[in-house]
């Protein structure tokens, strides 16, 4: 099964250890190894990418390393892509047209 | 052991930097401060969002203040009305990395977990070196790679790690390189430039404590005049940064 990577476990986003297949579970570990739960990509997410571990409320915060990455500016479910189109930065914007790319 | 200063960095960063390649450098800067070294780190802007985390290491409060003032500083110099900038590359967002906060949180794992003894000021002026006695230390100055060594071999690093994602093809004229990648695909096109393949980690092969180990005992084997894959290919790349005191003048910038 291909694996995400979850830091640790206040966090709401897990990383694609390898490309994740749309609607094929995966499995969510911890740095230790250690399985979270299995989860099923909503759509492929590339090597290094995030998807949502837990339902993600428009303006929630966006939490990886245990620490605020940015806010939500949609409502996320569980497996769902987690990038630029969906989580704003709360200290400093990316160039707008990279945002029209995405998604 | 005590006498040595390692300076570290990254650039090129995509998430596996944060996920493996900066955390495993972590274990090692923790290995060499416990053994009596010292470590710099110079991320000015790859500390934005990443404060809190840094200020509760810092030695006091005295130390905690600097921090916090280096890195609003930086952010003061890339909040420019009118003058949107890239602070971070297009590859970082291909990559993965999805905001600032993201990339500094991933970005400071490489200073280990250890107390920050001082961030050392570095202006016009005065350029402050590593004082004896071993600790980790932040430094003012750039993020920009070549220039960054500069300042770190001008404040008394011997050597400096430099984490990449996908790859960096550059050395330094004065200080020896050791390229370190988390990302396994990086490795795999580049062996002859990166010397540790941190990807282990994300394919499950290593440990973090095993590949921080192997990074240490890389250090030794440089300090020990065995010269980097980089020095090997003959990377001899040199510039310095100089902030434009106009421009910090107009952001009021105090130092």
């Amino acid at each position: 099964m291909k694996r995400a990577l979850m830091m640790n476990i206040e966090d709401n986003v897990a990383t694609a250890l390898e490309k994740l297949e749309g609607g094929v579970p995966a499995r969510v570990i911890f740095p230790s190894q250690e399985v979270f739960k299995e989860l099923t990509p909503l759509k492929a997410i590339s090597f290094g990418h995030k998807l949502a571990v837990k339902q993600i409320r428009k303006g929630d915060q966006v939490l990886k390393y245990g620490h605020v990455i940015g806010n939500a500016t949609q409502d996320i479910r569980p497996g769902d892509h987690v990038h630029i189109h969906n989580v704003m930065s709360n200290r400093m914007q990316m160039p707008e047209v990279w945002y029209r790319e995405e998604d | 052991m005590s006498e040595l200063i390692v300076g570290v960095k990254c650039g090129g960063s995509d998430t596996s930097s944060g996920l493996a390649g900066n955390p495993a450098v972590g274990v090692f800067v923790d290995m060499l401060v416990d053994e009596g070294g010292s470590a710099i780190m110079m991320e000015p802007i790859e500390a934005v969002g990443a404060e809190e985390p840094l200020a509760t290491r810092a030695v006091n409060e005295a130390v905690r203040e600097k921090i916090y003032k280096m890195i609003g500083n930086e952010e003061k110099r890339w909040s420019v009305p009118g003058a949107q900038m890239e602070f971070m590359c297009r590859g970082n967002v291909e990559g993965g990395l999805t905001t600032i906060e993201e990339k500094s949180l991933g970005a400071i794992h490489k200073s280990g977990s250890r107390p920050i003894v001082d961030v050392l000021e570095n202006t016009d002026h005065r350029l402050e070196k590593v004082p004896k006695g071993g600790g980790v230390y932040l430094q003012d100055g750039t993020h920009m790679e070549p220039m960054a060594m500069s300042f770190m071999a001008a404040a008394g690093a011997h050597m400096v790690l430099f984490v990449t994602g996908c790859g960096g093809t550059f050395g330094h004229a004065i200080v020896p390189f050791i390229k370190v990648t988390g990302n396994p695909e990086t490795y795999r096109r580049m062996p002859y430039d990166m010397d540790i393949n941190a990807g282990t980690i994300l394919t499950g092969e290593e440990s973090m404590e095993s590949v921080g180990k192997k990074i240490f005992n890389k250090m030794i084997d440089v300090a020990s005049g065995k010269p980097t894959l980089g020095e090997a290919l003959g990377y001899d790349n040199f510039s310095v940064f100089r902030a434009d005191p106009r421009l910090e003048a107009l952001l009021n910038i105090s130092k």
